[in-house]
């Protein structure tokens, strides 16, 4: 067994969930580092400005910078924020007092007024260094002082790896409720098919006879088409018992009458042996055709009457050329029936060749369409069939009884097609002075 | 005349050689549908009974074939399926005639006398010749309305010489068609037969319903005398 619809929406929808959820965290991960790094180099661009602002010249015509720094950081020893000012000659002008036992890069070339960022590894941390260069007018001329701002980058890095943390634990709850919630959808939506499941285990136990339930309307029409393949097999599992029933009680009687017999002698005691088999005979033939054609209805077909017909008729010609039979035949070539084409051969057959076996000379076949319905009729010029025989053959489909030889076995098969086909047999006078088969199917 | 059975259920077989022989015919049989092919295609047959589900060949194979190769004679299928398919596709390969197992001797018989019948131009079972009347079904002969005492082999020279009407029979053909492949021939048995026919049919020597022709066989000289309604077809 293949798995169930259940587990492969289920497994589907979370390799679908993990990578997505995935996908999201990376993408965020990385948009908050850019961002925090981003805020971390505005910040030393602020402290640059700010050290610009505070930075004086003194009598000497040298930079000074007041004892305690606006920014706190910059006065307490060994904090994560460091800045220095050197001269263009690498001379210290100036330097924090969180600097100490610190030593920044010297910076490689720079211009003036520009900015410029680098990373360095001091002792076991590593400092994002932003470097500043700038013209300071004094008295003797322009001098140029480099400013140099550096932070630790302990203080981001722990920032990210906090966020980190949040972002994972929350995709992760986020999946496990949308997990939860896909279980739920799962359940509810498939609840129809394991009712229609359930159904069929009752049909299967023999508690019900239907899918009897409320279903959507995607699988309603299942259950519809379920119903009547349900119906169309318990029809034919009752002819199956109809037949067997029948031909059981049926062939009683000929057997037992042959078994009378069978150690007699006389030529009229065989005739009759004879006479029961043939009955014995035709009951066998009459249910495996009833057999055969029970629920072919099904796979019945588009065929065009006239080459069937005519087929039958070049046959039946062969067979009974003897008899010179004039035979009229008005059926339109464009006309068709839905029909089992072998239920079409054993119906025209059946019929046509009674017609054959029973005319003087001739026989009709004529066949049209009136109101969606093929009529059909069969004609000849033989004694015809009086009334009583008529409802004798119209009942002998229902009740199998197939003792009394003539018109009978081959107009039974007819109406038995004929009731598969919820098609209907009347029997009259023709004009051609013989018995006339109509049929409506 | 001469028939050929085709049917590879040997009680069967044997069943219609026995009953078909009792009627006065020569019969071959063959128990697959090569054999039977090939028996059909060396051999003169008057008919062939051909069962459709045989082993090698089928029935309906068989016969398209023969009439491929345009053999005429007439085709009597057996055949246990009695679907009205199958019988229009029988008779459409080109026999000429069907019957579904099981079936009653009579009506067989019936129907091997109404082909071959047919198949010499007569409708009905009693041919007549103004003095001479043959009723095909009783396998007798009537002269004046007196009943002839033929043998079976008298009969059957009779019967193949009035169905070929005003066509020269070599004594070979006549041989071929009332002996079995295996019977061992002579010649000169037609020629006693026709002698004593010729005594039978016509004691005064007026009638002449038999003509030698030297070196080239014997021709049936009296002409068929038949109306259409003579008797009941089929």
């Amino acid at each position: 067994m293949t798995a169930s619809i259940h587990s492969r929406i289920l497994i589907s929808a979370l390799i679908i969930l993990i990578l997505f959820m995935g996908l999201t965290g990376v993408v965020l991960d990385k948009a908050f580092r850019n961002s925090v790094e981003n805020s971390q180099r505005e910040n030393l661009r602020t402290q640059i400005y700010t050290l610009l602002a505070t930075a004086e010249l003194d009598d000497n015509n040298q930079l000074q910078l007041p004892e305690e720094i606006t920014e706190p950081r910059l006065n307490i020893a060994e904090s994560s924020l460091h800045a220095r000012i050197i001269t263009i000659n690498k001379e210290l002008v100036w330097q924090s007092k969180s600097m100490l036992n610190t030593n920044l890069p010297l910076p490689s070339r720079i211009k003036t007024g520009e900015f410029s960022f680098s990373k360095h590894k001091i002792k076991q941390d590593y400092f994002t260094v932003l470097n500043f260069s700038t013209l300071w007018v004094t008295d003797k001329g322009e001098q140029a002082y480099i400013f140099q701002v550096a932070e630790n980058k302990k203080v981001l890095n722990s920032q990210i790896a906090t966020f980190r943390k949040n972002l994972w634990v929350w995709l992760a709850g986020v999946s496990i409720v949308l997990i939860i919630i896909q279980m739920f959808i799962l359940a509810w939506g498939l609840k129809p098919l394991r009712r229609v499941a359930d159904d069929l285990l009752k049909i299967e136990k023999g508690t019900e006879q239907h899918l009897s339930g409320h279903y959507p309307k995607e699988i309603y029409s299942l259950s519809k088409n379920l119903n009547q393949l349900i119906d169309s097999s318990q029809q034919q599992l009752t002819r199956y018992r109809d037949s067997l029933g029948n031909m059981a009680h049926s062939l009683k009687t000929p057997l037992a009458i042959l078994q009378n017999i069978i150690d007699s002698t006389t030529i009229k005691q065989k005739n009759t042996a004879i006479e029961q088999l043939k009955i014995v005979n035709n009951i066998v033939k009459y249910q495996l055709q009833r057999a055969a054609t029970a629920g072919r209805s099904q796979s019945a077909t588009t065929v065009h009457l006239l080459p069937v017909t005519n087929k039958i008729i070049s046959t039946l010609n062969k067979v009974y050329k003897d008899k010179e039979i004039d035979i009229h035949v008005d059926i339109f070539s464009s006309l068709t029936i839905k029909i089992d084409e072998g239920d079409l051969f054993e119906l025209l057959g059946n019929l046509i060749e009674n017609a054959y076996k029973w005319c003087e000379s001739k026989v009709s076949v004529s066949a049209e369409l009136l109101n969606e319905k093929i009529h059909l009729s069969i004609e000849d010029n033989g004694p015809g069939i009086n009334k009583e025989e008529r409802e004798r053959i119209l009942l002998r489909g229902q009740r199998a009884d197939q003792n009394t030889p003539g018109h009978g076995l081959g107009l039974a098969m007819v109406n038995d097609i004929l009731l598969l086909y919820k098609g209907s047999m009347h029997i009259t006078e023709s004009t051609l002075g013989g018995a006339k088969i109509i049929i409506e199917i | 005349m001469r028939v050929l059975i085709i049917e590879d259920e040997p009680h069967l077989r044997s069943q219609l050689q026995q009953y078909l022989q009792k009627e006065g015919y020569a019969v071959d049989v063959a128990e697959d549908g090569q054999a039977g092919l090939y028996a059909g295609r060396e051999y003169p047959f008057d008919l062939a009974i051909v069962d459709l589900g045989l082993p090698k060949l089928s029935g309906i194979e068989i016969i398209q074939k023969w009439r491929e190769i345009e053999l005429k004679f007439p085709v009597l299928i057996l055949t246990a399926r009695d679907k009205w398919q199958d019988k229009v596709e029988g008779l459409e390969a080109g026999a000429d005639d069907y019957l579904v197992k099981p079936f009653q001797v009579e009506e067989l018989l019936a129907r091997v006398r109404a082909l071959l019948r047919r198949s010499a131009g007569i409708s009905q079972p009693i041919i007549k010749f103004n003095a001479v009347n043959i009723n095909t079904s009783l396998q007798s002969v009537y002269l004046h309305n007196m009943q002839l005492e033929l043998t079976a082999y008298e009969y059957k020279v009779i019967e193949y010489l009035a169905m070929n009407p005003d066509k020269v029979i070599s004594k070979t053909e006549l041989t071929e068609h009332i002996y079995e492949q295996d019977f061992d021939r002579d010649s000169n048995v037609i020629e006693v037969f026709i002698g004593r026919l010729r005594k039978k049919l016509d004691p005064d020597g007026k009638l002449k319903p038999i003509e030698t022709l030297r070196g080239r066989g014997y021709r049936w000289n009296l002409s068929q005398t038949n109306t259409p309604k003579d008797s009941d077809a089929k």
